[in-house]
């Protein structure tokens, strides 16, 4: 039987889901519900169900993966509304009576029960011996933001080996380099919008983390672009401190299939009144003048 | 000998030259420069614009944006167009209608209108601009009404300033709406 922690993940699912019907260029997950998300969801059930969520109750309980604590019964009656229930009572109670009727068909197919339970052992199998060897040729290394100490976002640093002035790609999981550890060293080198490049010569050994410096421009355009309308005016001033005059953003459309520029006005407008448009869009380089402004933003739109 | 050379080229130069009257120049007609594929990529593109313009509308109608805001959203706005004077949908009337888009802008102030998109659909792609049609619904207080849209999105190469240089880049841009 489903505790009801479970059922409110499901629940979760679900509010994602039906947000999806409105707002069909949402793609993601509750990880990556923006502002603007937000923004649209508490839009959506004011207009839907009639009743008001705030942005708080939305990152305290929608957001996070995991959830430890059931929310509130009239909230939990609001997102249950919202996907087309009368209520959590009836949401709860429906979700039950699927389970209860899935039982007895489950116990006419125990042999293909069973087959699936061997299929699933042998995958197990598989995965183990394959963990086992992958980490025996493998060497890691986190990277970190020296400021902060923080593991880097792995969608925010490229690494590459180079030997004999050729750059074979390095493999990142969770901030960690995955580095094939035949080789007594490497030479690699680190790239990353907002950080200052860096060329290390890792030796078969190392574990310590590499470190890179960020670069301070590139983090406060990082910045801008996730931040909500507040603050508009500082961010108006400081943009124009931190974008060069000859500024050129290219932004990459899907699959490459064609790019928009902006010059320096067009770019500032946008991150000024932070739109839907900037919400969906990824830094992938950047590159500044000899007065440290920046100058060249490459970004891909998702 | 001569002569007939000289009235059949006079000939075949006219016939070019209306040729290309009765057609954008091949250089600036959208499908003569990009693939099907990459029309698609664009139009979606339009899409985001065409949110944003709605979610621009929503700040300068909200009685919270304040008036140094608004008057930075509206530039914001008016950039995404190519016309600042567009026919766009009047928001506050029940039966349909088009208005100026800087009339617009003055109608909607402190009404607090804000609006959901939802469809959209792409029409084929004429010389310079494409079609994208898309539901509205309108909300203000306790009222909703919904309006199917057309609205025109227009795909050029213009001249962009990038600080002391120049360059012809191809730019989306809103226009008018239909219904």
């Amino acid at each position: 039987m489903r505790q009801p922690i479970e059922l409110f993940h499901h629940l979760k699912q679900e509010v994602l889901l039906t947000y999806q019907k409105h707002y069909p260029y949402f793609e993601g997950n509750w990880k990556t519900f923006s502002s603007q998300d937000i923004q649209n969801l508490i839009q959506l059930i004011e207009t839907g169900v009639k009743q008001t969520v705030s942005e708080k109750w939305i990152y305290t309980h929608l957001k996070p993966e995991t959830n430890e604590k059931l929310p509130r019964k009239d909230m939990l009656d609001i997102l249950s509304q919202l996907v087309g229930y009368s209520g959590w009572d009836e949401y709860v109670f429906k979700h039950k009576a699927i389970e209860i009727s899935a039982t007895p068909i489950a116990k006419t197919n125990t042999k293909k029960r069973r087959f699936w339970i061997g299929g699933a052992v042998i995958l197990g199998a598989a995965i183990v011996v394959y963990v086992v060897k992958f980490s025996k040729t493998t060497q890691t290394i986190e990277v970190k933001n020296a400021f902060t100490n923080a593991p880097i976002d792995s969608e925010e640093i490229k690494a590459v080996v180079v030997e004999n002035q050729v750059e074979t790609p390095v493999t990142i999981v969770d901030s960690k380099l995955q580095l094939p550890s035949e080789k007594d060293s490497a030479t690699i080198v680190l790239k990353s919008p907002y950080y200052k490049d860096k060329t290390i010569v890792v030796h078969k050994e190392t574990n310590t983390p590499i470190v890179l410096q960020p670069d301070d421009y590139p983090m406060m355009l990082k910045g801008f672009m996730k931040s909500d309308i507040k603050d508009w005016q500082t961010r108006k001033e400081q943009l124009q401190m931190i974008l060069a005059d000859e500024l050129e953003v290219m932004v990459l459309l899907k699959d490459n299939l064609g790019a928009e520029y902006f010059n320096k006005q067009e770019f500032s407008e946008r991150l000024i009144i932070p739109s839907k448009a900037i919400k969906k869009m990824k830094v992938v380089d950047i590159q500044s003048n000899k007065d440290n402004k920046i100058n060249f933003i490459r970004i891909i739109q998702e | 000998m001569l002569r007939s050379f000289f009235i059949i080229s006079t000939l075949l130069t006219s016939f070019c030259l209306m040729g290309q009257n009765a057609n954008l120049p091949a250089a600036t007609a959208i499908k003569a420069n990009f693939t099907i594929a990459s029309i698609k990529a664009y139009q979606e593109s339009a899409t985001l614009k065409v949110e944003d313009y709605y979610y621009y509308l929503n700040l300068v109608s909200s009685t919270t944006t304040a008036e140094d805001l608004k008057a930075e959203v509206k530039t914001t706005l008016f950039s995404l167009f190519e016309d600042k004077n567009a026919k766009v949908l009047d928001v506050t009337t029940t039966t349909p209608t088009t208005i100026n888009l800087t009339d617009l802008l003055a109608k909607i102030e402190n009404q607090d209108y804000s609006f959901t998109l939802s469809n959209f659909e792409n029409s084929i792609v004429a010389a310079d601009y494409w079609t994208t049609k898309y539901q509205l619904t309108i909300h203000q207080k306790e009222t909703q009404t919904e309006q199917i849209c057309f609205q025109r999105v227009l795909f050029k190469p213009t001249t962009k300033t990038f600080g002391t240089t120049k360059k012809e880049i191809w730019t989306l841009f809103l226009g008018e709406i239909t219904f």
